[in-house]
C-alpha cells in the first residue's frame, strides 16, 4: 500500500506531467483567447457573481465559449497538486542533503518560490469564491451613499482634466481624467479621496472602482454629473498579496545565492 | 524509444487538443436544455442576463446594474435599493430607442409607452402617433436635455434608456432604469434576441419567442438564398462634420454581411456601435467597395451620390459613390420598424443579391440617384 501511495506521489510531481500539462495550458489559453473574442461580456459579470455562481449559470448557458474556462480550471486543479507534489519532493531532499552546511536555506529559494506560485493560485480563487461585489452603483455629485460595513462616501465633484491637444479635433473638450472628488467618513476618519479608472480607493475593507462617469465632454447634458461604481470587498486579497511578497522573497533568496557562487 | 512514459503523457495532453477545438468551434448561443423553454431559470444573451429566483428574477442589464423584477404576490428581495426593484409586468415605460419601442410593438405592449425622447413628428409608428393625439405618450425633451418635471407627470414604472449617465437622476426620482445597450456594439445573437430580455418586463416571454423564431427563420432562408450568389464588397458609415463613424466588425451588420456571403470592408474594426475611425481608412475601404449604406436619411441629405459628395468632398472618390457602385440611404421608418426586423434582413440581403431577389421592392432603403431629380419647377424651361 505504501509503495503505491509512493509510486502515486513521484507520478503526481512528475516533470513529465508538468510539461504535459503546460502544453495543455497553451492550447487550452489559445482557445481561450479565441472565445474571448467572440464573447467577452460573458466573462465580465464573473467578478460580480463570483466563479461557482458563474460557472453554473453564464458558464454552463454558453459552453461553446467557456468550456475552454472549465478545462483551465482542471488544468490548473492538477497543476497545483502536481506543483505542490513536485516541490515537496525535492525540498525534502534537499533539506536532507544540505541541513548540515551553512547557508542551506539559499538552496531552498526556487521552493519558496513554487511554494509562492501556489499561495497566489489560492489566493486567486478564494477571491472569486469569497468576495462580495455590489455592482453598478450610481452617485451624483452632492450625494452620498452608506456601503454595507456603514463607511459614508459623498461626492464632491469633479475635478477633469481636459485633452489639451490640437491634433484629434474630435477630442476637443474630452474628459481624460474625471478626477472625482470623493469624501469619505470611516468612523472616526475624514478624508478626501481622488477616484479615477485604474485608480481605486480603498474605504475599510471595502475598494470602490469607478466604472463609468458623466459628463464626457465639457457642458454636455442637462444631468447633474454623476460616477458610477463597483463596490467591492475581497478578504482574500490578503492571500495572494502574501504569495506576492513569499515569491519575491524566494526570489530574494535565489538571487543572493547566485551571487554568492561568483 | 527512451522515455515512453512522457511520450505516452505528451499524447494524452495532445488528444485534450481535439475536445478543446470542438469546444470552440460550438456556436455562442450554445444553450442548456431549459433555455428552449419560453421561460428558462436562467436565460443571457451577451452582457444581459436573466435569472428566476424563488419568489423574484434577477436581471443584469447592458451597463452591468442588476435589478430585482417582482412578479405579482413576489417578494422585493433584500439587498436592492428601491429604485434597483420593478414591479411587473411593467405597466408606463419612458423609451429612449426606437428599436425598443419596435420591440414592445412586436410583443403587443406598446400601450405601455407613456414617454418618448423624440418629438411626434418623427414618428411614424401608428400606435405612437396615436398616444400623442390622445395625450397618453408625452413628449419629455431630447436625450441629452431632458425634462425631469415632464417626467415625473408621466410617472413611468420603468426607464428603457441607452444612456447609463441618467440612471443616478432617474433613481433619485425612484424610477427604475435598464440599460439596452452594451459598451461594445452588438452581434445579431443580442440584436434579435433582446426581446427575451425585454418581454420578461412585461411577461410576454411567449411573445418575444415567436419574435425570435420569425427573424431565425428569416436568417435561414438569406443563407440558403444567397449560398451561390458572388461576394459583394459592402460599407456601412458615413462621414461628419469633425468625425468618421462606422459600423465596426463585431456589429450585427457585419455579421449579416457576412452571413449573406458577402464581405464587410470593416470587419477588422471593433468597438462599439458608431465607432470612429480615420478619414484615410473610410476612403481606402471606399475605394474597392461595391455597396455603400450611409447613416443619413433624405431628410438629412442623402438624397443622391452627388449630394454625399458635394457634402463630403473627401469621399467622392469611392467606388459605391460613382457609377460602377451602389449607395443606399435608410428611410425615416427603418429605425422604427424593428419589430419588423426579419423584413429588414431580408431587404439588407436583397440590396447584396438582387440577383437572389429578382423582384423585390425597398421598402425600409432608398437606392439613391446619382444625382437628385430636378424639381417640376426648376425643370420648366
Amino acid at each position: 500500500m505504501t509503495a503505491i501511495l509512493r509510486r502515486a506521489w513521484l507520478a503526481l510531481g512528475s516533470i513529465h506531467l508538468t510539461v504535459a500539462l503546460c502544453l495543455a495550458l497553451a492550447a487550452d489559453l489559445g482557445l481561450g483567447y479565441l472565445s474571448l473574442q467572440r464573447g467577452l461580456n460573458i466573462f465580465v459579470p464573473m467578478s460580480d457573481t463570483g466563479i461557482f455562481p458563474w460557472l453554473f449559470t453564464y458558464g454552463l448557458y454558453n459552453l461553446g465559449v467557456t468550456a475552454w474556462f472549465f478545462i483551465l480550471i482542471a488544468l490548473l486543479g492538477v497543476l497545483f497538486v502536481n506543483t505542490f507534489a513536485c516541490t515537496t519532493e525535492r525540498l525534502i531532499q534537499t533539506f536532507a542533503a544540505n541541513h548540515r552546511r551553512p547557508g542551506w536555506l539559499l538552496k531552498l529559494a526556487p521552493h519558496v518560490m513554487h511554494y509562492a506560485v501556489l499561495v497566489i493560485l489560492a489566493g486567486y480563487l478564494c477571491s472569486y469564491v469569497f468576495s462580495e461585489s455590489l455592482p453598478g452603483r450610481g452617485i451624483r455629485v452632492g450625494e452620498s451613499m452608506t456601503l454595507p460595513d456603514g463607511a459614508e462616501v459623498a461626492f464632491v465633484g469633479f475635478a477633469p482634466e481636459y485633452y489639451r491637444g490640437d491634433r484629434l479635433a474630435e477630442f476637443d473638450t474630452f474628459v481624460m481624467k474625471p478626477n472625482a472628488r470623493l469624501i469619505v467618513s470611516h468612523g472616526d476618519e475624514r478624508r478626501e479621496e481622488t477616484l479615477n479608472f485604474n485608480q481605486p480607493i480603498r474605504v475599510g475593507s471595502y475598494g470602490l472602482y469607478m466604472n463609468d462617469y458623466s459628463p464626457r465632454r465639457q457642458k454636455r447634458g442637462m444631468s447633474a454629473p454623476n460616477i458610477r461604481l463597483t463596490i467591492r470587498r475581497d478578504p482574500s486579497s490578503a492571500v495572494y498579496l502574501t504569495g506576492v511578497l513569499l515569491f519575491v522573497a524566494g526570489l530574494g533568496l535565489y538571487v543572493f545565492d547566485r551571487a554568492i557562487k561568483r | 524509444m527512451r522515455h515512453p512514459r512522457s511520450a505516452r503523457r505528451l499524447l494524452a495532453a495532445a488528444a485534450l487538443l481535439p475536445l478543446l477545438a470542438v469546444s470552440a468551434c460550438k456556436d455562442e448561443g450554445g444553450k442548456t436544455p431549459a433555455a428552449d423553454a419560453a421561460t428558462p431559470a436562467f436565460l443571457n444573451i451577451d452582457g444581459f442576463a436573466v435569472a428566476r429566483k424563488a419568489t423574484y428574477i434577477e436581471v443584469r442589464d447592458g451597463a452591468g446594474r442588476t435589478l430585482a423584477l417582482v412578479p405579482p404576490g413576489g417578494k422585493a428581495p433584500d439587498g436592492f435599493p428601491p429604485a434597483m426593484v420593478v414591479n411587473i409586468p411593467v405597466k408606463r415605460v419612458l423609451a429612449f430607442g426606437a428599436f425598443e419601442i419596435g420591440l414592445m410593438r412586436s410583443m403587443g405592449v406598446i400601450d405601455s409607452l407613456v414617454a418618448v425622447t423624440d418629438p411626434e413628428d418623427k414618428w411614424v409608428i401608428p400606435e405612437v402617433r396615436q398616444g400623442f393625439a390622445e395625450g397618453r405618450i408625452a413628449y419629455v425633451g431630447d436625450a441629452s436635455r431632458l425634462d425631469y418635471e415632464r417626467i415625473k407627470v408621466q410617472h413611468p414604472d420603468l426607464v428603457l434608456t441607452w444612456d447609463p449617465s441618467i440612471a443616478p437622476m432617474m433613481e433619485s426620482l425612484g424610477i427604475p432604469v435598464v440599460v439596452t445597450t452594451t459598451p461594445i456594439a452588438n452581434c445579431l445573437n443580442t440584436r434579435i434576441r433582446l426581446v427575451e430580455f425585454l418581454a420578461t418586463f412585461f411577461g410576454k416571454e411567449a411573445e418575444a419567442q415567436a419574435y425570435y423564431r420569425k427573424v431565425d427563420l428569416a436568417l435561414r432562408k438569406i443563407r440558403e438564398k444567397t449560398k451561390d450568389q458572388p461576394k459583394p464588397k459592402a460599407m456601412w458609415g458615413d462621414v461628419f462634420e469633425k468625425r468618421v463613424l462606422v459600423e465596426p466588425g463585431n456589429a450585427w451588420v457585419s455579421e449579416l454581411i457576412g452571413l449573406a456571403q458577402s464581405d464587410y470592408q470593416f470587419k477588422d474594426v471593433y468597438g462599439r456601435s458608431c465607432v470612429e475611425i480615420s478619414t484615410e481608412r473610410f476612403i481606402y475601404s471606399g475605394k474597392d467597395a461595391d455597396i455603400y449604406f450611409t447613416y443619413r436619411t433624405p431628410r438629412l441629405g442623402a438624397t443622391s451620390k452627388a449630394s454625399l459628395a458635394r457634402t463630403n468632398p473627401l469621399i467622392a472618390g469611392i467606388r459605391p459613390l460613382g457609377p460602377e457602385g451602389k449607395t443606399y440611404a435608410p428611410l425615416p421608418h427603418y429605425t422604427q420598424s424593428s419589430d419588423r426586423l426579419d423584413e429588414i434582413l431580408t431587404e439588407i440581403s436583397a440590396i447584396l443579391h438582387p440577383g437572389a431577389y429578382p423582384d423585390y421592392r425597398l421598402k425600409y432603403f432608398l437606392e439613391l440617384p446619382q444625382t437628385a431629380p430636378v424639381p417640376a419647377k426648376e425643370a420648366q424651361p
